[in-house]
């Protein structure tokens, strides 16, 4: 580890009280010291982390991964754009207002865990992973939202291929396996 | 995040001398150093305090005493106004009700000045928030939800790890290492910021 992990490492204890109250005093000392002469960068990181992670609120954290109900709040807000992203999916441009994408991957993962989706181009070019990704367990299918500049990477700009892998649940130790490839190609 | 940009924060000037320049009456260092130091003041209240609003007005009265102080020429020491500013948080912390009284008359002389200093809500997505949002997709799910439980829930690292039903010592070191690749991680340029 670096100084610089040691000190976000250190800062993360203090914050989360995982250090204790007689370190904490002379921890303060520092971090006043340091903030008032603009020496703790990663006070400001943290800082501003603690804002930036209010915005995920409205969709439920930082899983990745909706289930159909939330889906479904996100849609009555006003500036929500909503994809079904099936085998081959055309997708035309949204409105230019649009605040959120949010958008339904018509998969089955009931019976598989572990579930990772690649986003590859057609020549196989690795652009993104999504880890761990959740599913909703009604209908098996992958939910997600995103904000829209983020949401056209994804949809609007390049053919692209979700590679959706996972291993079966009912098989301990299964490797994972190939569930689904969905393409989408903007139009 | 802050509703100002610091006007001269190109200008590495030290604290204790800020501190001297605001108590001759220079309100661009006074708002130099309440910038600086609310940061800190946040974390001293987020350690202790359990919600964003909470930790804020805690900011705010902080700022206030300071800034009152400043003016009544209370800094004896310029060079030690770093803990000048954590006494005042620690003094507060231990009897904040027979403040609050007092609080009310304060933001009337001082209010206007201390408002530059509040946190603001983006109400727009900003680039770094779609950062984090993409480099939070290559965490794993136990690894995001430990560092939404701490900076999201505001929970503390008992109560973390006591959701996650992992020890107190694997919390913490999912979180360091959640935390770190964040950083890491947002600091590089997305290929999508070339694409808008």
């Amino acid at each position: 580890m670096s100084a610089a992990d040691d000190a976000l490492a250190l800062l993360d204890d203090y914050l989360s009280a995982a250090m204790s109250d007689s370190h904490a005093a002379d921890f303060e000392e520092r971090l006043f010291a340091d903030a008032a002469d603009e020496r703790a960068p990663q006070l400001a990181y943290l800082d501003a982390f603690f804002d930036q992670a209010q915005w995920f609120r409205v969709r439920g954290g930082f899983s990745s991964g909706a289930t159909a109900e939330q889906i479904a709040e996100l849609r009555k807000l006003p500036n929500v754009h909503y994809i079904d992203v099936a085998v081959d999916t055309r997708v035309g441009p949204w409105p230019a207002d649009t605040k959120y994408v949010v958008y339904r991957l018509d998969v089955d993962l009931r019976g598989y865990e572990n579930i990772d989706v690649a986003i590859l181009t057609p020549d196989g070019q690795h652009r993104k992973w999504f880890r761990d990704v959740v599913f909703d367990p009604k209908d098996g299918a992958l939910y997600g939202a995103c904000d829209a500049p983020l949401a056209a990477s994804t949809f609007r700009h390049e053919p692209l291929i979700a590679r959706i892998q996972a291993s079966r649940s009912d098989k301990p130790g299964a490797k994972r396996e190939i569930v689904a490839e969905l393409s989408v190609t903007p139009k | 995040m802050l509703s100002v940009a610091d006007p001269a924060a190109s200008e590495a000037t030290d604290a204790g001398t800020l501190a001297a320049q605001a108590l001759a009456g220079d309100r661009a260092a006074e708002a130099r150093l309440c910038l600086r130091l609310s940061p800190a003041i946040r974390a001293f209240a987020r350690r202790r305090l359990r919600s964003q609003e909470a930790t804020l007005e805690f900011q705010q009265e902080v700022l206030l005493i300071f800034v009152e102080a400043l003016r009544a020429g209370r800094l004896e020491d310029p060079a030690r106004v770093a803990g000048f500013v954590l006494g005042i948080c620690r003094n507060l912390a231990l009897d904040r009700a027979r403040e609050r009284e007092r609080r009310g008359k304060l933001w009337e002389l001082y209010g206007e000045s201390v408002s530059a200093c509040d946190v603001v809500q983006p109400t727009e997505v900003t680039l770094e928030i779609m950062r984090l949002e993409d480099c939070l997709t290559e965490l794993s799910q136990r690894a995001r939800e430990a560092v939404w439980l701490s900076y999201g829930e505001l929970l503390n690292h008992a109560e973390v790890s006591s959701r996650l039903g992992i020890s107190e010592g694997n919390a913490r070191v999912l979180r360091h290492r959640a935390l770190h690749a964040l950083k890491q991680c947002v600091a590089v340029p997305k290929r999508w910021e070339s694409l808008q």
